[in-house]
This record gives structure tokens, C-alpha cells and sequence, in this order.
């Protein structure tokens, strides 16, 4: 045997130390490396489970959103690995920080993608806090599989946002605005919202040299919903006048193109509007037929600003072409553009009111059995004690049948157990999960939409989780801000699939969850009355698919029921002299109501906070305000359970309130009101 | 097994009798019904709704129920109230020659045979407080299986006291109740495990912990009474065993 090698005399141990396994130092280095890495980001280890599934999301538009505003979210999901089954989240954090009431709203979609492809996923959040990133998570059987987190610091602004559809206009000069609080972005078509709310944060959209073709039906019908609430859409004309002549864009604009015509004075085309035009060169325009809207700047009756309603909203056509000369980069289009679109200066905005209280609550008093009396548990628990006193106290005679005797001890406690359950549960009190919905619908007029605004309450009177699954409308959801620091705020989680579905992560019973919505839908709803010499004349064209119960017309301080309209059908009637009428200075037109020996007056004390709110909302001393007549009905309620909530209980109040202008005097031959509502 | 179970055959027949002992827990069932009276629910739903509290009936109710039926089960076990025909484990002992094992085998049938009944008698009235409190069924039946086994552990003990110190009247009197109220008052503040009203707080109470979320409580609390209840059982198995010698030497003496 060779000798020891010194190495081992100085170290004793040295020679007898076993050879290691080959790969374990290795392997302790990578997995030391793994757990250092996913200590770095942030992340819990099993997110990088999926390597093979990239998330890509745009905020808002061009990465850009208004904080305290809905903001579409567009979240594109491309998968190299194997096929993907889960749930794709899109989490924001809301609520207060400095009072310890910050919670997260999580949106969610179903997530199926197969092998080498592709998806992209709409959402529309509602952003209020910058403090927290906006997360974007793939999940998968229960796990997080591939997660993406926006820092919302940097993608913020507080003006409002201009949208240029367009390759060539160039607007950013109105960015440079002092005090108009304007930021103009340029979106891709494609990523437009695909729900109405998401252009909340949209002051106007302009579009230029393109056509909505492109656009898929749910995205069409988003920008077409958001325009009825309130939206502004400005078209410009141009050679390329074909493109505005699809169906789409057709549809929409208040006047046909059919050609270009030149206008030779140039400083008349400044002027009519208000834009300095350099050079004498001849401006060219559209030439339009079939005008529909209002003229507001014209040249020798050739239209250059062509304006029509559409419900709240309006859409706006300048015959000329803004993204060339003498129109563009001109500085003087920095204060005609606002002028022309329509927008009020930031400052001349209305502040936000208090948020009212919401009529939840009181549907829940007035819809939902209350708990039984005491008389009534007094009466159960003294007849059982009786009957049990009662077969104590008598005895079985001698030679009674064998059997009697279990069925006199047994028999009350078996008989009275299920009386129990059955008459102060399913007979006298509701057990189990409630939703109470109260929904005012606001026809839009020259528009076959309405505008919903929604409050959702719903509770359970068991410990155990809540999430109402509903259809009927796609509402963005949102806690109210006076219903936060009741108890705390819970975090929510809403599913964006069909059923779309509302759960609040607080399982505890007998808590009432309040959400609030709004939604814009079809409902073609239309009245006028005309002058017909002293005589009046209601006509109503129900087009909106719904029948209108206990209806009412309201005006001038009176009030005259008018019964059921049906749905889809018209309805005509001359006003008598009523006997509801406002008798003195100190009476308001619902209290008339409660002399009504109707439907009305049971539902008043629900209706009258919904009334009065509305009136708030108007900033108006009184409703329906002077000029105005107001058409009030009831109808079943839009939003309904479905899915697996579709045994729970339900209660609602659907409530239409038609606000449409009157004619200005009475007498004097026919006048006729023009029959869409003003907003 | 009626039949070849002579001590669940007495209580079965007892319990179809009538006298002071069905009288006795029907004054319990009273003061129950009191109980659910006082808690029944005072405010609106919508006041409750709004203030995020559910009515605590069901809790109290089943406090009550719980302690009713220990109360009664402490006495029973001390013979301070026998249904209808019924003889007492020192009787079953000195005077017949069955097995321990088999007297104390029928003992536990027949005490969980009237527990069941008890809780039979009390079932209309928790059922009442169920409905209106929105309670959960399991939860329900953790607290019913609560009061088994926490029945069977005071009647063990009852019974203990009684062979121990049975020939003393005011004592075994005062001692089989100040049990009950100690064991409560200290399983409430030292060992919380043990405690039925701590139980029936996390069941039952505005917790926000359904019992199909933490069953580990009321089985906490189930192995710690089935426990003591095997441990009161050797004792009181040794007790009967000293009881059946001295007869058994008196008998040889004469």
C-alpha cells in the first residue's frame, strides 16, 4: 500500500472523507439560484411554472388612463407551451390606505388556449388608487401560472382624453393647452374598449380617414352606447369621402357625402369656423346630402359643421378635411377644436355631489319578510310545551292499546321539530341568499338606448360564501364609497364570462353587499304631447320590448295615471283636467301620488329617494323641471339571477323615468314639442 | 337487544312512563324557551343587515340546551332523578351478577338513549332558533354531538359522586351542582378546548367560521370529554367492584 501523503498526517479527516455524488452541488447551486430569483421579482415560486405563457396588457389607451375613472384594460395572452385551462385576473387595488380600508377588485375571464396560440382579453376596471400595481394573472387549477404587474404611476393623467383615429391628423398641439386639460392620444383600432364604460374617460373621439368596419360588433356597439350616454364623435370629411359612406360610419353621421366641392373665400370658411385661414387658396369640402342634423357653420349653403343628437351624445361631421391644409397644424384649431366638439372648460364642471344613500336597503325592509314576531314564537313555544305538558300529566287508561305510549312521549318532539323549521323558515322567514335590485332606466332620445344606473344589494342569512351570478345586462360594478367603511370594505371578485357573475369575499351572513352600476341598453322609448287648440295630447311609442306598468305623466305639477303600455305598441290620449294636481307650494307631484289608491302609492316611499336623487343629479330646484314632462312607469327589472343563482330570492324596483320637452305655450293652434328627451 | 340489554330496556321503558323526571326536564325545557324568547330577534332585517350581525338566538338557545341537559345529566347520574322503574348502578351491582362490563356497557347505551331523547325534547326549540338565525346544519350537529358526549361525561360524573359520596345527601346535592357550574365557569376560562360555550361561540357565533371550515374544534373537544369519560368510567368501574366485594363478603359472611 503507498504511503499516506503528507496532506492527510495534517489533516486527519481529509483522506477518509467519501468521494460526493456526482450532480449535487450542481443541483444546490440551481436551486439556490431559483429561489434567489423569484425572491428578487417578487413573485411565488410556482409563477414561473408556465414559462411558455407570455402576458401582454395595455392600460387604458396608448398605455395612458384618468385615475377615478373605468379604463379598459387589453390583455393579450400568447401561450408556446402546453394547452392552458384557467382563469385569466385582472386585480386592482381600491378603497382608502391611510384608514386601513383598501381592498381588491378582481375581474375574471375563463382562460382555454391550446398549444401556439393566441388570445386577447377585454376588461374595464375601475383604477382609483396609483399606490399598488395593476396585476395581470393567468391561474390554473388554483395556482398563479403567469403574472404581469403595471406600475400605474407611470401611465397616469389628469386631463381629459381626446382619441385620434387616424394615420395622418395630427392634434397634439392641444396638448400644449393651459388650463383646458387635454391630452390627445392616438389608440389602434383594435384596441379600443369593447364596453361603453370604458371611454369614460374619453372627452371626444375624432376620426379621420378611417372607418369603423374594423371594428368587431362589440367594440361597434361600445363606442355606439357611449356616444348615446354622452359621447362626442367627431367625423372629418375628406377626398377619401367613401370610407364614410359604410354602413357603420353611415349609420352615425348626420349627412351623406357625395362629392367634394371647393369654397373660393377661404377667410369665409375661417370665419363661420371662428379659425384664422392663412392664403387665398379655395378650401375644399364635402359635399353632403340627406342632412339630418343641425347646421351650425355653413358658406353659401355649403355645410361645414353638421351636428346631430345622438341620445345624450352627439355626433359632429366638418365636411372639411383636418389633417391638411389649411386645417392642419394650424394654431388656431387649438381653440376651435374645443369650441367645435363641444367641451366645457374643466373649470365650469359640475363638482361631484355626496353620494345619496342607496335604495337598497329599503327594498330589503319593504320587499323581504322580516323576522317572525315575538307573538308568534311566544304562541309556538307555549302550544309545545302545553301539548308536552298535557301527555305527561295524562295518563293512558288500563288496557290501552301498547303502541300508545311511545306515541305520546315521542310524537310532540318528533311532530313539532319539523313545524318548527318548516313555519319559521320556508313559510315565515327567507333563509338562505337575497338580492334586492333597484334600477332607474332613463330612455335616451333620438336613440334606441336608455341609460341604467343600478344598485345591487344582496345578503345571505347563512355563513357561507356569496356570489350572485346574473344576465339581462353587462353593468360595470363598483362598490359605492358610502358603503366602505360600514364594517369594512371585502374584496370582490367579478366574472366577466356569461353568466357574468358579483362575489364579495366576506362569507359572513346577514351582511348586506352593495354594488353600484350603470349600463347603457337597448330601450327605444319615445313621447310628446301636442297642442291640439286648449285640448293636449300624450302619444307614447313603446318600442323598447318591456311593458310599462302604473304609468304616470307628470307636468306642470300634475300628475295623470295613465295605466299599463304595453310592449311594442303606441299609445295616444287626450289629457282631461286631472284631479291630481299640486295644490299648494308645500306639496310636491309624488305626494300627490299617495292619494292615488294604487300600485303607486305602496312603492312610493321606495321611489322617492330614487326620484329625489335623480333631481339631485340634475342640479334641479324640481323635477322634471320647468318645460319638461316627466313619463314614469314600472317594468321588470333588467338585471335577474340566473346560473346558480337563480333560486335565490329576488327583489326589485325597475323604474323608467322619461324627461322629455313640452310644448312652450298652450293654445293658440297645433304645437308640437320636439319628442326626444333632452340630457 | 332490548331484550338482552337489561339496563337499555329499563331506560326505554322508563322514558315511556311518566313522572318527576320527564316533569323535572320539562321545567329545563321551560326555562329554554325562555332563553329563546329573550334572544329572539328585536331589531328589523334591515337594521341587522345594516349593522352586519346576524341574531344570536340559535347560540343561546344551544348554550341553554347544552347546560340543561348536563344539568340534568349530573343528577341523573347521582340518582337524583330516576325515570319510571329504573334502578341505580349500585343496585345493578350488589344485587344482580352481571358482568361490570356489561352493567356499564348498558349504563353508557341507555344514558346516550335518554340523551337523544333530551335532545329530542329540545329539538323544536333549536329548530326555531335555527330557522331565524340562519344557521348552518352542520354546525348544528356538531353541537348536538357536543352535548352527547359532553352528557356522557356528566353522568359519569354524577355517578362517581354518588358512589363516592352518596350516603351524604346535602353533600352529594351541593357537590353534583357545584361540578357542573365549576367545570363550566373553568373549561370557559382555562381550557377553552373543553368549553361548550366556547364551542358553540366559534360554531355559532358572527365568526365568519362555518364548522365545515374547522372541524378541529368541536373534535377537540369530543376527544377531550371522550377521554374523561374513560377515565370516569375505571373509576366508577372500581367503585361497583368494591361495592359488588363488600356484598358479596357480606353474603359469604352470613
Amino acid at each position: 500500500m503507498a504511503d499516506v501523503p503528507s496532506a492527510r498526517r495534517q489533516f486527519p479527516g481529509h483522506g477518509s472523507r467519501r468521494a460526493a455524488p456526482r450532480g449535487v452541488p450542481v443541483a444546490a447551486w440551481l436551486l439556490l439560484a431559483a429561489c434567489a430569483s423569484a425572491a428578487a421579482d417578487g413573485t411565488p415560486p410556482s409563477a414561473a411554472d408556465r414559462p411558455g405563457l407570455v402576458l401582454q396588457a395595455v392600460l387604458g389607451f396608448s398605455d395612458t388612463f384618468r385615475p377615478g375613472r373605468w379604463t379598459p384594460v387589453t390583455v393579450t395572452v400568447s401561450n408556446r407551451g402546453e394547452a392552458v385551462s384557467g382563469h385569466l385576473e385582472v386585480i386592482g387595488s381600491a378603497g382608502d390606505e391611510f384608514r386601513e380600508q383598501r381592498f381588491e377588485v378582481t375581474h375574471r375571464r375563463r382562460l382555454e388556449l391550446t398549444r401556439d396560440a393566441r388570445k386577447r382579453f377585454h376588461f374595464t376596471v375601475h383604477l382609483e388608487s396609483l399606490a399598488q400595481p395593476l396585476i395581470v394573472q393567468a391561474r390554473s387549477a388554483g395556482r398563479v401560472i403567469a403574472r404581469h404587474a403595471i406600475d400605474l404611476r407611470q401611465r397616469f393623467t389628469a386631463e381629459r382624453l381626446i382619441l385620434v383615429l387616424s394615420r395622418d391628423a395630427d392634434l397634439d398641439y392641444l396638448n400644449d393647452r393651459e388650463g383646458k386639460a387635454l391630452r390627445v392620444l392616438y389608440p389602434h383600432p383594435e384596441l379600443l374598449p369593447d364596453h361603453w364604460q370604458g371611454y369614460d374617460a374619453v372627452a371626444a373621439v375624432v376620426l379621420h380617414g378611417q372607418s369603423l368596419e374594423n371594428l368587431g360588433a362589440r367594440q361597434y356597439e361600445a363606442l355606439r352606447r357611449w356616444l348615446a350616454s354622452g359621447g362626442t364623435l367627431a367625423v372629418s370629411g375628406g377626398p377619401d369621402y367613401a370610407l364614410l359612406r359604410t354602413p357603420r360610419l353611415a349609420a352615425l353621421l348626420p349627412a351623406t357625402p357625395v362629392g367634394m366641392t371647393p369654397i373660393a373665400d377661404a377667410a369665409a370658411v375661417g370665419q363661420a369656423l371662428g379659425v384664422r385661414l392663412p392664403g387665398p387658396r379655395p378650401v375644399h369640402v364635402n359635399r353632403v346630402t340627406a342632412v339630418l342634423g343641425q347646421v351650425r357653420a355653413e358658406v353659401d349653403g355649403t355645410p361645414l359643421l353638421i351636428e346631430q343628437a345622438f341620445g345624450a351624445g352627439k355626433v359632429i361631421y366638418l365636411t372639411a378635411d383636418v389633417a391638411r391644409a389649411p386645417f392642419s397644424r394650424n394654431p388656431d384649431m387649438r381653440d376651435a377644436w374645443p369650441r367645435i366638439l363641444g367641451l366645457a372648460p374643466p373649470a365650469a364642471r359640475t363638482p361631484r355631489m355626496a353620494a345619496p344613500e342607496s335604495p337598497v336597503p329599503a327594498i330589503v325592509e319593504s320587499r323581504l319578510r322580516g323576522f317572525p314576531g315575538h307573538g308568534t314564537a311566544l304562541l309556538f313555544l307555549a302550544l309545545y310545551l302545553s301539548v308536552l305538558l298535557t301527555g305527561y300529566r295524562v295518563r293512558p287508561a288500563p288496557g290501552a292499546a301498547r303502541w300508545l305510549a311511545p306515541v305520546a312521549t315521542w310524537a310532540a318532539p318528533l311532530l313539532f321539530a319539523p313545524a318548527a323549521w318548516l313555519v319559521f323558515g320556508p313559510l315565515l322567514f327567507e333563509r338562505g341568499a337575497s338580492v334586492a335590485v333597484a334600477a332607474v332606466i332613463e330612455p335616451l332620445g333620438s336613440s334606441p338606448y336608455a341609460r341604467i344606473h343600478l344598485d345591487v344589494g344582496m345578503f345571505s342569512t347563512r355563513d357561507r360564501p356569496l356570489a350572485l351570478e346574473y344576465d339581462g345586462l353587462e353593468p360595470t360594478l363598483r362598490v359605492p364609497t358610502a358603503s366602505r367603511f360600514a364594517g369594512g370594505p371585502a374584496d370582490w371578485v367579478f366574472g366577466m364570462d356569461t353568466p357574468h357573475s358579483a362575489a364579495p369575499g366576506d362569507a359572513r351572513g346577514f351582511r348586506l353587499h352593495l354594488l353600484e352600476g350603470r349600463d347603457v341598453v337597448p330601450f327605444d322609448l319615445e313621447a310628446r304631447i301636442t297642442l291640439h287648440g286648449d285640448r293636449m295630447q300624450l302619444s307614447v311609442r313603446n318600442d323598447s320590448g318591456h311593458a310599462l306598468d302604473d304609468a304616470w305623466l307628470i307636468w306642470r305639477g300634475s300628475a295623470w295615471p295613465l295605466g299599463t303600455l304595453a310592449a311594442d305598441a303606441r299609445f295616444e290620449q287626450f289629457l282631461a283636467p286631472d284631479p291630481y294636481a299640486v295644490e299648494s307650494n308645500r306639496e310636491e307631484w309624488w305626494d300627490v301620488l299617495e292619494r292615488h289608491p294604487g300600485d303607486v302609492a305602496r312603492r312610493l316611499e321606495l321611489m322617492k329617494p330614487v326620484i329625489a336623487r335623480e333631481a339631485a343629479r340634475r342640479d334641479a330646484g324640481e323635477y322634471p323641471g320647468v318645460g319638461h314632462a316627466l313619463l314614469m312607469a314600472h317594468t321588470t327589472s333588467p338585471l335577474r339571477p340566473a346560473g346558480a343563482s337563480g333560486h335565490w330570492q329576488h327583489r326589485a324596483l325597475a323604474l323608467v323615468l322619461l324627461r322629455f320637452p313640452t310644448p312652450a305655450a298652450a293654445g293658440g293652434g297645433d304645437q308640437e314639442a320636439g319628442a326626444y328627451v333632452e340630457n | 337487544m332490548w331484550r338482552t340489554e337489561p339496563l337499555l330496556s329499563e331506560t326505554a321503558h322508563g322514558l315511556l312512563g311518566h313522572g318527576r323526571a320527564q316533569l323535572d326536564y320539562l321545567l329545563y325545557l321551560a326555562l329554554q324557551a325562555v332563553v329563546v324568547f329573550a334572544w329572539w330577534p328585536k331589531s328589523s332585517l334591515r337594521e341587522m343587515l345594516a349593522a352586519g350581525d346576524g341574531p344570536d338566538t340559535l347560540l343561546a338557545a344551544m348554550v341553554a340546551a347544552g347546560f340543561a341537559i348536563a344539568w340534568y345529566s349530573v343528577r341523573a347520574g347521582a340518582e337524583e332523578v330516576l325515570l319510571p322503574g329504573q334502578h341505580g348502578l349500585r343496585e345493578w351491582a350488589a344485587a344482580t351478577t352481571l358482568p361490570l362490563a356489561r352493567v356499564l356497557g348498558g349504563y353508557l347505551a341507555s344514558q346516550a338513549l335518554h340523551t337523544l331523547h333530551l335532545i329530542a325534547l329540545s329539538a323544536p326549540l333549536l329548530l326555531v332558533a335555527f330557522s331565524v338565525s340562519g344557521g348552518e346544519w352542520d354546525a348544528l350537529g356538531w353541537c348536538l354531538a357536543a352535548i352527547v358526549f359532553q352528557a356522557t361525561f356528566y353522568r359519569l360524573a354524577g355517578a362517581c359522586i354518588y358512589l363516592f359520596i352518596g350516603q351524604f345527601g346535602a353533600m352529594t346535592i351541593l357537590s353534583v351542582r357545584g361540578f357542573v357550574i365549576l367545570a363550566f365557569v373553568a373549561s370557559a376560562v382555562f381550557v377553552p378546548a373543553a368549553s361548550f360555550l366556547r364551542l358553540c361561540a366559534q360554531l355559532l357565533g358572527n365568526t365568519g367560521s362555518p364548522a365545515a371550515t374547522a372541524p378541529q374544534a368541536p373534535l377537540s373537544f369530543i376527544a377531550i370529554h371522550a377521554v374523561l369519560a374513560a377515565a370516569l368510567v375505571v373509576l366508577v368501574r372500581w367503585q361497583l367492584a368494591r361495592v359488588r366485594g363488600v356484598v358479596h363478603a357480606g353474603a359469604a359472611r352470613a
